[in-house]
């Protein structure tokens, strides 16, 4: 059908062309070139509607990827992988058609409107909604790593891992509705996440439901390779007695137990319990969240002695080991400290990568032995085998690598200029050193679960939060009370 | 080819080519509005907007991105009628064959760009909005050009023989200043294109997308320095050697204007480049999505650049004409051709 169309527009392309050229005799100089121009615009318009029409050919429906880094760490075969991406496919759909298993508890109406090409139906509704506001940053697969991934600092968030840095909940539990409703809210100041402010409440609602998707998506596709590794793989075939089948020339036979959950009830049960152990967490943030002690709360009325007194117990506290704050923070609140670790987003890329070199290097020194053995004129049957085996890995492996943007470290924030990405409500600031940033090097230095004893008590984070909150104002020379154990690190 | 002893040809060409322009360059205004504020596919059809026939659609009881596409299709409309308006009068009144022909390549331009357009919508594909993005400054570039061409000045212009003219005597006009204006125009246009792609390609779904838009971002950063220069080069001596002086310098405030653009645009949507982060430190700046003034800022980016390329295609036909580009009697044409093009 649009080929057909495309042919007669060439038909008519070409016949306008002809018509050009046969009337063009006798013509001066700017007449030739204005015909000439007149004649590239047709071909102009000629080669651009054919252009468009091959693109449209191409463009093939969005879909779902796997996991790169975890399917070659888990060692999953491309015949396995295809049976994740099935099973994935059956539990959650596509980028067009997500599909909310009911055991999950996501809301379906929410994620057709979030998911798909965008667009606006009669009523005005917008639909597509997070290919239209998020995909270029977070990626069709919500890996961060979409188009404009790469120049971006932070990189946008990688929702696969389930892990999320600004919420009201403990350090290891998922974000409640309200903290990613918040995050899309007030966007994170200081990077290039947006406010999504100006979106309706319903539209917000579905976008949250739609990272919530990805989040859990990915999570289980971690887990199922897991499963597959643990669980499935090749292996000699057993008749019901369990012994080894074996083939005319007495080796045993091989055969690769497929995965799929819909015929076999015993995959499909295990696939029932992974999910239920990703929804778990889900389900219960809502019993996660961090509620600071009434009691403890400061008072909007404070005097400025009260504050000040606060702020003192506060400092002492930033700058003691037993909060150690200025390790990371720096002597001096400038987030000078420790700057060489990784968030885990990071530090998943970096083991990857790790090992990868590694591998390389084992193959080199493989290498040589085998020479050595060669030379030695011994066996090198089976060393040659694992090296085969090792290269084959490494092949898989590079491409893998080298796909990472490159790596950063994960940097203490700078205290003094009273950016606080998370929110600057003394509940966010609470909540922030409390729990720590989940993701990254950051920790918490209050209760890690609802209920238990934390490092610090309830009044001295609201202390440390005081202090955080007056650094800015104050003068970075002040004398502080310890030295940083690395104070000499940090003065070269 | 007309000759001195033609009759002077019609105003309304003129009027027209002025009209069209001015209701282009809106048009491009709106067009990349509706890419910044994502309302290219408010309707699904074209030809109908939701159903109703396009010209009585609505139009002013509907909001949001709706608003924002009809207008931008009734606009189009009406830059459709006006190259009409101009074709026929060009025919009414007219003597130059190449530019009543001139005048028929628009027509044939604005239906392709229309119809370009309609295909973005129908077929819902990135690639047709970034191809349609391109090809309507070029419009705008060629509807702008009909303005010199249908002036007044450009027939006084053609009297090589009268040397004591002023514009005959003081204007320094070259092959080689043809030849910066042209260049100036080509790199202008090439860098609209680029900028398109680093506009539509982090919306593509395609795996090569990332690759294709880091690309073009370097790409588009190298142009815009050599766009300023020959912009500004070009400025120079536009200025010095007393040629269209008002266009030139025109385009010399422009490039100013568009590089601020270019880097309010970037902070618009991605916040600051990770190298400037190094200087300003930590900030609490963040980006509103869907916000009215970042659109206008976006927006603007992309006018400004057809704005350039309009300006820097006047430029060229202007200097062209002044050093007798349509009097071959005056020099071998082949001579000055090879001297354009060399
Ligand atoms: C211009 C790029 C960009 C766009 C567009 C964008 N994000 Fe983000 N987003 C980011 C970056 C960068 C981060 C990481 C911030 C950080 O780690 O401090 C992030 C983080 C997040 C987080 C995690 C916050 C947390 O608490 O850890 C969520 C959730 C999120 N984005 C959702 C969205 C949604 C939903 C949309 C679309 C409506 C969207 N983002 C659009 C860049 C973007
Ligand atoms: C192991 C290193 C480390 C220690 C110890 C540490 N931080 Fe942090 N802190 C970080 C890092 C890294 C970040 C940036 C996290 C991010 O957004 O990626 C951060 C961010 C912050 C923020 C910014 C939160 C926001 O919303 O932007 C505050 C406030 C903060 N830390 C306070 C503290 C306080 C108070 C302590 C001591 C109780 C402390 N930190 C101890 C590493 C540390």
């Amino acid at each position: 059908m649009r080929r057909r169309a495309a042919g007669r527009l060439i038909a008519v392309v070409a016949e306008a062309t002809q018509y050009i050229q046969r009337h063009q005799n006798n013509s001066t100089i700017p007449d030739r070139a204005m015909k000439l121009t007149s004649r590239y615009s047709v071909l102009f318009t000629a080669a651009t509607a054919l252009v468009a029409l091959v693109g449209c050919e191409q463009a093939p429906a969005p879909r779902f990827h796997l996991n790169p880094v975890v399917m070659v760490s888990n060692e999953i075969s491309p015949e396995y992988q295809q049976e994740v991406a099935n099973v994935l496919a059956a539990m959650f759909g596509t980028p067009d058609a997500p599909y909310a298993l009911p055991e999950s508890g996501l809301n379906q109406q929410r994620l057709t409107l979030a998911a798909g090409a965008a667009w606006s139906d009669k009523q005005g509704v917008d639909r597509g909604l997070y290919r239209k506001h998020c995909v270029h940053c977070h990626g069709i697969n919500g890996d961060g790593r979409g188009p404009t991934a790469r120049f971006l600092n932070p990189y946008p968030r990688d929702y696969r891992q389930g892990v999320f840095k600004f919420k009201t909940t403990f350090n290891p539990a998922k974000p409640t509705d309200a903290d990613l409703r918040r995050v899309l809210n007030n966007g994170v100041p200081g990077t290039s996440m947006p406010s999504f402010s100006l979106l309706t409440e319903s539209e917000v609602d579905a976008l949250l439901e739609y990272v919530k998707y990805l989040s859990i998506r990915g999570e289980m596709e971690t887990k199922l390779a897991q499963y597959v590794y643990d669980e499935l793989g090749e292996a000699e075939k057993e008749d019901e007695n369990g012994n080894p089948v074996l083939d005319e020339d007495g080796n045993p036979v091989m055969e690769r137990p497929p995965f799929d959950p819909a015929t076999n009830p015993e995959q499909g049960e295990v696939v029932k319990e992974i999910l239920t152990e990703v929804m778990a967490p889900w389900q219960e943030a809502s019993d996660q969240v961090i509620v600071p002690a009434e009691d403890g709360i400061p008072e909007d009325n404070r005097t400025p002695e009260e504050i000040g007194e606060s702020v003192a117990k506060g400092r002492e506290l930033f700058y003691g080991t037993k909060a150690n704050c200025f390790t990371c923070h720096g002597p001096t609140g400038l987030g000078d400290g420790q700057q060489n670790d990784y968030d885990i987003w990071s530090k998943e890329q970096k083991a990857f990568q790790d090992a990868t070199a590694q591998l390389q290097e084992s193959i080199v020194s493989q290498q040589k032995e085998i020479a050595r053995l060669g030379r030695e004129g011994k066996e090198t049957d089976e060393e040659e085998a694992k090296l085969a085996a090792d290269e084959a890995t490494l092949a898989l492996r590079q491409p893998v690598a080298h796909s990472f943007y490159p790596i950063r470290n994960a940097i203490p924030r700078n205290l003094r200029k009273g950016v606080y990405r998370g929110g600057r409500r003394r509940l966010d600031l609470y909540c922030r050193v409390s729990a720590g940033i989940a993701g990254t090097p950051m920790p918490g230095v209050g209760a890690a679960a609802p209920g238990a004893q934390g490092t610090l008590s309830d009044e001295e984070i609201w202390n440390v939060v005081d202090y955080v909150l007056n650094l800015p104002y104050e003068p970075a020379s002040n004398p502080q009370p310890a030295l940083p154990w690395n104070s000499d690190q940090i003065a070269n | 080819m007309p000759s001195a002893s033609t009759p002077l040809p019609s105003r309304w060409p003129h009027r027209w080519a002025w009209a069209l322009a001015c209701a282009t360059f809106p048009l491009v205004w709106w067009g990349g509005f509706v890419t910044a504020t994502g309302s290219g596919m408010a309707f699904k059809d074209w030809l109908t907007s939701d159903g109703v026939f396009m010209p009585i659609y609505p139009w002013l009881s509907s909001t949001g991105d709706k608003f924002i596409e009809h207008g931008h299709r009734l606009l189009g409309m009406l830059a459709g009628m006006l190259t009409i308006a101009l074709v026929v009068s060009l025919y009414l009144g007219e003597p130059r064959r190449w530019v009543r022909r001139y005048g028929v390549a628009l027509l044939i331009g604005v239906i392709a760009q229309g119809v370009l357009g309609g295909m973005r919508v129908v077929l819902d594909e990135r690639l047709l909005a970034l191809i349609h993005g391109c090809t309507g400054p070029l419009f705008f570039a060629a509807a702008a050009g009909m303005i010199p061409v249908t002036s007044r000045r450009w027939l006084a212009e053609s009297t090589p023989a009268d040397e004591s003219s002023p514009s005959a005597t003081t204007s320094m006009a070259t092959p080689k200043l043809l030849r910066l204006a042209i260049l100036t125009a080509v790199l202008a246009y090439l860098q609209l294109v680029v900028g398109a792609v680093v506009r539509h390609s982090p919306l593509m779904l395609t795996e090569g997308a990332p690759r294709i838009f880091q690309i073009a971002v370097y790409f588009h950063l190298l142009l815009a320095a050599a766009v300023t220069f020959h912009v500004l080069l070009l400025a120079h001596k536009c200025f010095w050697g007393r040629v269209c002086r008002t266009p030139a310098l025109s385009l010399a405030l422009l490039i100013g204007l568009q590089l601020l653009l270019g880097v309010s645009t970037w902070m618009m949507k991605y916040g600051f480049p990770q190298w400037a982060a190094r200087f300003v430190g930590e900030t609490g700046h963040f980006n509103r999505a869907d916000d009215l003034a970042s659109a206008v800022i976006v927006t603007a980016h992309g006018a400004v650049g057809s704005l350039i390329v309009a300006l820097a295609v006047v430029v060229a036909l202007r200097v062209g004409r002044q050093i007798g580009f349509p009097h071959p009697a005056s020099r071998p044409s082949s001579v000055r051709i090879a001297g354009v093009l060399a």
